[in-house]
């Protein structure tokens, strides 16, 4: 098991490097480094000669890969080239914020998604099976920014009608206010955390079904029923564990979709998030941030595939890496 | 005797046809067992006659056919999907107004039935249902072109990876683990923003760059498997060279998948073009596009219906294609063991 | 199996609950390292007021801060940011200030006298420092302090116009308020040619050495490119200022607090306190001012901010910013060759609708927003409606047309298709402008339902603004139509000349009047501002007439306070002092 997860990693530090490489080129040429300062005609070409030389940027692009990745070592992803300030504060700032809405909705929707899918299963065809599978269309049908953008219209809607605050519809903390687990930031992150549940929550809840249903109708099962166990202890004891294996990798797996969609609710709530940072630095053509967030993203997606594999290896006792 | 394969449910691999096959000219036995009730194929023609039944022989794709057919959920959807792509391939018909047939006297109405505003007006006057109907022609045509090319695409990548094996197999796999590993929003996004200039087929183009993975892992994994198989191995023995192979006779064991795939990215290429467009990186205006005009609703937020219908019609789409590749799934897949009415 | 199963749910859990408390400890360990380095903000952020009321009580304001500065040193290329140069605005002054009606007021000079040789200014004799508590002198000395800074050659300067035309050798100091400087009247080829040095006078001497004066004793030392990246302060890390208040902290991500200085020169400000919080999104502004979390804001003109325009207790002011959308009407070889006839001008003009396109575009959140009939000043009582005469009329335009043109539509007419052929040449005109820009997507459709209503066909081209439009369609003067946005830096107007100047790299349009250029010329030596403002008159009038360029409007400026804040006069953004320009008027009405 240790070798295998040593040779994936291995594996991936070239993935990595090739991706960022190709990320970099691909960022270099076809974006507008100094866009910002260029745009500005009042500034002189003698200034953008000494602005660019300080930042290497009069080199081919090959070696400034290099001059970005000792950046990325001995200064933490570098400087932002739009504002010329170190891009790691802005970097565990927003990512914390983005980890409390994940967090927190993932485990919503685990948990409902996991319930509901034992439920179903167990009570097949059933009205309540029947409703959450229609319900489980909708939520892979809905697009992430449509529920958000429905939700936070809705929201400012009753405020202006009623005056009344039940959420917030943006940021993340009312003016004066820091704290990260106060009733003011809940009441401003329970609609994004919703926006990204719902998806979530379809997905586990279809695959908890599904997996159910295979484990319920396998042979352990009818001989754990044939012993003359009770429902309940077959259910809980045989079905559910077995049945979780794979929900538990797709969770894993399902990170570089959450990832996305924190890039979409974030942008609507505006909340100062990795995902409003990203979007903020593609508007402004701010190119290594922009390779800062997809250099960050691209080992937490490579991660949690590690993550995910090793998991399904560790839970099945069926499956031998070698 | 006919050679097509003569078995009512378990129809695997295509048979080859008789031109290519020893001298005896016997059938290939079927891959799987059946109920038993049925008796070997060589016997079937006297066992009907004697049980004084007609031998009708069917292929597998009237066998899909028919279980698509019968398959309640997606012929909703496919009855959905004429119905609002056949809006959006005939907007210059159907839609009341031109989309950009502004009026600047009548603002931000609601749905009303003056003037035939039945999905109400945007901020300058412009009928909201003619635009929709035109952003539901861009999102058919942006999620056709990513389907098709990426489908080829795949198929391609798959095949040679699959066929070929080894070398080309490991490089082709490490570029599609590539892909993967990246954030797909992320880099989508920024294609978008860098490369995409707000014109549609650039963004299809982006959007196809990346959808082709998925087809891409299963088509090798079939060709993977199949090309161990005997009649691969008496095809190359008579002399065919490999494209003939891999298109003659591994490649039609693939389209199931591809097919079913191909559908379902359709739906995942509208909703990924509507975020792309709704963050302001993807097709711009004046280019009507469903994510474009959602993100229109969100700088009046008084005025609910500017977001409330685009989005609605993106999930109906999605709702849509997503019954029918259920329904195609089912249709094509040899392990089901019932056909879900 | 079980076991293995629990294992990992605890492990899980002991994640989640990790990752949560990560989420708060990281925060609070950035709260801590934070704290550490710079806790000033925090702390007198705690002590400010939550309410208005209690604020009013306690005379601090708190200004809505919709972009965090890099840096105050303003004048250097990386950190000139323009909410910096809004904090910096009531701390570091300059020469001159220009009020929201584009007068320039001296500040920090009693007089300035310039002419054709020399530049000279007169310091206020009670123009002081504030460093650290220590009063010193403003003196000439700081002048040519700062002149030597945006002369340097490696020095990041942001723009350095005009100071090019001062020679850095010649420079007469009388004692220590008196400094006159020398324009250039030769320059070394290579650096003629770099532009690193310019001949002959410079006449918008006013703004030179505003808004930026910098305090030669206090930076002794220090490096003008890393200068004031994380205060504004003098080589030993005190604060320092020369204006109505002193900026005594600045928390990245958090904001900046000022509070009075005693020292400065005019009358005592009517605050005590005036505090710029970060508040990056627009929505969480318009929530706090409707909520009085901030006393004002700034914010950049979007949709959502008619949710205040009519709200009670809130004064909701829009003005002219200095950012004007203007239709080019190429005149050059390359062009459609009616847009070189008078005629087919007028009729342009006169069949759009400004009116009703600032309406649909500005209504709703910039309600005061007007068009544009001025080209050379945007306002105040220099501005004279010259272009008026060309608001929307189509049943002129159609008689124009008429007169030179056959096949039109004989009145004006909604979804018109009959296009007016004149002299063999069909009125169609590509019209180019800037993609992914919704006001112009808007207004392209607008122009066309409204000029193809009286026979003339516009095909728009929209182009990515800074690499292929701005960058190669406009100097090259293939275009027939565009229409983009000029950002003045100035409210002189010299800025523009190159833009009306026969041959010059700026004239765009291809306009060539040797009239206007003689105008130009003699404008460009006078230094009597009558006289020379009657010039630029005169070229105004002329311009409105030729109709090179078609004024549409300027962007609005949006300045929101609360209804009990006095002396809040609004000044305009792209003149880059802002909102604080008078921050010394400012006070709680009680």
């Amino acid at each position: 098991m240790l070798t295998y997860i040593a040779r994936r990693i291995l594996y991936s530090i070239p993935v990595l490097f090739l991706s960022t490489f190709l990320s970099f080129i691909f960022v270099s040429y076809a974006g507008n480094p100094l866009g910002a300062l260029r745009a500005n005609p009042r500034v002189s070409q003698h200034t953008l000669q000494l602005v660019a030389h300080h930042n290497h940027l009069d080199k081919p692009v090959v070696i400034r890969y290099f001059y970005w990745l000792q950046e990325v070592f001995t200064h933490k992803l570098g400087n932002s080239l739009l504002t010329f300030q170190p891009i790691w504060p802005d970097v565990t700032r927003t990512i914390g914020h983005t980890a409390q809405v994940i967090v927190i909705s993932e485990s919503l929707a685990i948990l409902l998604g996991v319930a509901v899918g034992i439920f179903s299963a167990i009570k097949q065809y059933s009205v309540f099976d029947y409703t959450f599978t229609s319900l489980s269309f909708l939520g892979f049908a809905m697009p992430t920014f449509w529920l958000g953008l429905l939700l936070q219209i809705l929201f400012v809607d009753i405020y202006l009608h009623w005056n009344v605050r039940i959420f917030y519809t943006s940021g993340l903390n009312s003016p004066g206010t820091t704290a990260t687990w106060s009733i003011d930031r809940l009441q401003h992150i329970a609609l994004p955390v919703v926006t990204l549940c719902v998806v979530s929550f379809a997905l586990y809840s279809r695959y908890m079904r599904a997996s159910m249903l295979d484990v319920i109708n396998s042979d352990y099962v009818r001989t754990a029923r044939a012993k003359g166990l009770p429902e309940w202890r077959v259910i809980t004891r045989h079905v559910v564990r077995n049945a979780l294996i794979p929900v538990v990798t797709v969770a894993a797996l399902n990170l570089g979709g959450l990832l996305g969609g924190a890039i979409v609710t974030e942008t609507i709530f505006s909340l100062d998030g990795f995902g409003y940072y990203f979007i903020n630095s593609l508007q402004n053509s701010d190119l290594y941030a922009v390779m800062a967030y997809l250099v960050v993203t691209s080992i937490i997606i490579i991660v949690f595939n590690l993550v995910a594999d090793v998991l399904y290896g560790f839970l099945d006792p069926r499956i031998r890496y070698d | 005797m006919s050679c097509t394969g003569s078995s009512i449910r378990a129809f695997g691999m295509t048979e080859p046809t008789p031109a290519h096959l020893g001298p005896s000219g016997t059938v290939a036995p079927v891959e799987q067992a059946v109920d038993g009730i049925i008796p070997a194929p060589d016997r079937l023609e006297e066992a009907t006659a004697a049980a004084g039944l007609e031998l009708q022989v069917r292929s597998q794709w009237s066998y899909a056919r028919r279980r698509f057919l019968r398959h309640r959920l997606a012929m909703v959807g496919l009855f959905g999907l004429v119905v609002i792509f056949g809006a959006g391939i005939f907007a210059n018909f159907v839609a009341p107004y031109s989309p950009n047939a502004l009026d600047l006297t009548n603002i931000l109405h609601g749905p009303t039935s003056i003037g035939h505003h039945w999905l109400g007006t945007d901020e300058i006057g412009r009928d909201y249902l003619s635009r929709i109907i035109w952003g539901v022609r861009t999102s058919l045509e942006v999620g056709v072109f990513v389907a098709v090319v990426s489908s080829i695409v795949g198929l391609a990548i798959g095949a040679v990876a699959g066929y070929y094996g080894g070398l080309i197999d490991n490089l082709l796999m490490r570029l599609t683990d590539l892909v993967l590993t990246l954030p797909a929003l992320a880099i989508l996004l920024t294609a978008a923003a860098l490369l995409g200039q707000g014109n549609q087929w650039r963004v299809s183009f982006i959007l196809a760059g990346f959808f082709w993975t998925g087809i891409a892992r299963i088509v090798r994994g079939v060709f993977l498997s199949l090309r161990e198989k005997e009649y691969v191995e008496a095809a190359k023995a008579s002399g065919a060279g490999d494209i003939r192979i891999m298109f003659r006779h591994i490649l039609p064991n693939t389209l199931g998948p591809v097919i079913v795939n191909g559908t379902i990215a359709v739906a995942v290429a509208i909703i990924t073009e509507a975020a792309l467009s709704f963050l302001g990186f993807g097709i711009k205006p004046p280019t009507p596009s469903l994510g474009s005009l959602t993100a229109g609703g969100q700088t009046n937020p008084q005025q609910w219906w500017l977001t409330l219908f685009p989005g609605l019609t993106i999930v109906l789409i999605t709702l849509c294609v997503n019954f029918v590749g259920d329904g195609l799934r089912d249709a094509l897949d040899p392990q089901q063991r019932r056909v879900r009415a | 199996m079980h076991r293995r199963f629990w294992a990992l749910a605890l492990v899980g859990a002991a994640v989640v609950a990790l990752a949560a408390s990560a989420t708060a400890t990281a925060r609070s360990a950035a709260q801590r390292t934070a704290a550490l380095k710079a806790a000033p903000f925090a702390e007198s952020w705690a002590k400010v007021p939550r309410t208005p009321a209690g604020r009013a009580a306690k005379s601090v304001l708190v200004f809505g801060d919709e972009q965090d500065p890099s840096g105050f040193n303003t004048l250097q290329a990386t950190q000139s940011s323009a909410w910096a140069q809004y904090e910096l605005s009531p701390v570091i002054r300059g020469a001159f200030i220009t009020d929201d009606q584009g007068n320039y007021i001296p500040d920090l000079v009693s007089s300035a006298v310039a002419n054709k040789t020399s530049l000279t200014y007169n310091i206020r004799p009670n123009a002081f420092w504030n460093w650290g508590g220590k009063k010193l002198p403003v003196t000439a000395q700081d002048f040519k302090y700062t002149l030597d800074q945006l002369l340097n050659p490696n020095n990041q300067v942001t723009s350095n116009t005009g100071y090019i035309n001062i020679d850095p050798s010649k420079t007469k100091i009388t004692g220590t308020k008196k400094i006159t400087f020398f324009w250039n009247t030769s320059c070394p080829a290579d650096k003629l040619a770099a532009g690193t040095c310019a001949v002959g006078p410079f006449v918008s001497y006013r703004d030179l050495f505003s808004p930026v004066v910098y305090p030669s004793a206090a930076l002794q030392g220090l490096d003008f490119n890393t200068l004031w990246g994380n205060c504004v302060c003098g080589s030993d890390g005190k604060p320092i200022s020369d204006g109505p208040f002193i900026l005594t902290n600045w928390t990245k991500g958090s904001g900046t607090t000022e509070v009075v200085n005693p020292f400065w020169y005019g009358k005592k400000p009517g605050l005590k306190e005036l505090d710029w919080k970060f508040t990056p999104d627009t929505n969480t502004e318009i929530q706090a001012m409707r909520g009085g979390e901030l006393d004002a804001i700034y914010p950049s003109p979007q949709t959502a901010l008619s949710q205040l325009v009519n709200q009670p207790g809130l004064v909701y002011n829009t003005n002219r910013a200095f950012i004007m959308e203007h239709i080019d009407v190429q005149q050059g070889p390359d062009s459609n060759p009616l847009l070189h006839q008078l005629w087919m001008r007028q009729a342009i003009f006169l069949g759009i609708n400004r009116v009703a396109l600032i309406k649909a575009l500005f209504s709703s959140y910039a309600p005061g927003t007007k068009p544009l009939n001025s080209l050379e000043y945007i306002l105040g009582p220099a501005a004279k409606p010259d272009f008026a005469k060309w608001s929307s009329a189509p049943g002129k335009a159609l008689a124009l047309l008429k007169a030179h043109c056959t096949g039109g539509p004989s009145k004006p007419t909604r979804g018109n298709t009959a296009i007016w052929t004149c002299n063999g040449t069909k009125a169609e005109f590509k019209y180019y402008t800037t993609t992914g820009n919704a006001r112009r997507a808007t207004s392209t459709l607008i122009w066309q339902q409204q000029l193809g209503a009286i026979g003339i066909q516009i095909d728009p081209v929209f182009q990515p603004g800074p690499t292929v439009l701005f960058a190669q369609t406009l100097p090259s003067h293939k275009y027939d139509l565009a229409e983009y946005a000029y950002v003045f830096g100035t409210a002189d107007p010299s800025g523009n000349d190159s833009v009306y100047k026969c041959g010059s790299p700026g004239d765009f349009t291809s306009y060539c009047n040797k009239t206007v250029d003689k105008l130009l010329a003699s404008a460009g030596t006078d230094f009597n501002p009558t006289t020379r403002q009657a010039t630029y008159q005169k070229i105004d009038q002329q311009l409105a007439v030729d109709l090179p360029i078609i004024p549409l409007y300027t962007y609005p400026s949006i300045l929101v306070y609360k209804k009990a804040i006095q002396g809040m006069q609004h000044s305009n953004a792209s003149l880059s002092i802002g909102p604080a320009w008078n921050a010394e008027d400012w006070s709680w009405s009680s």
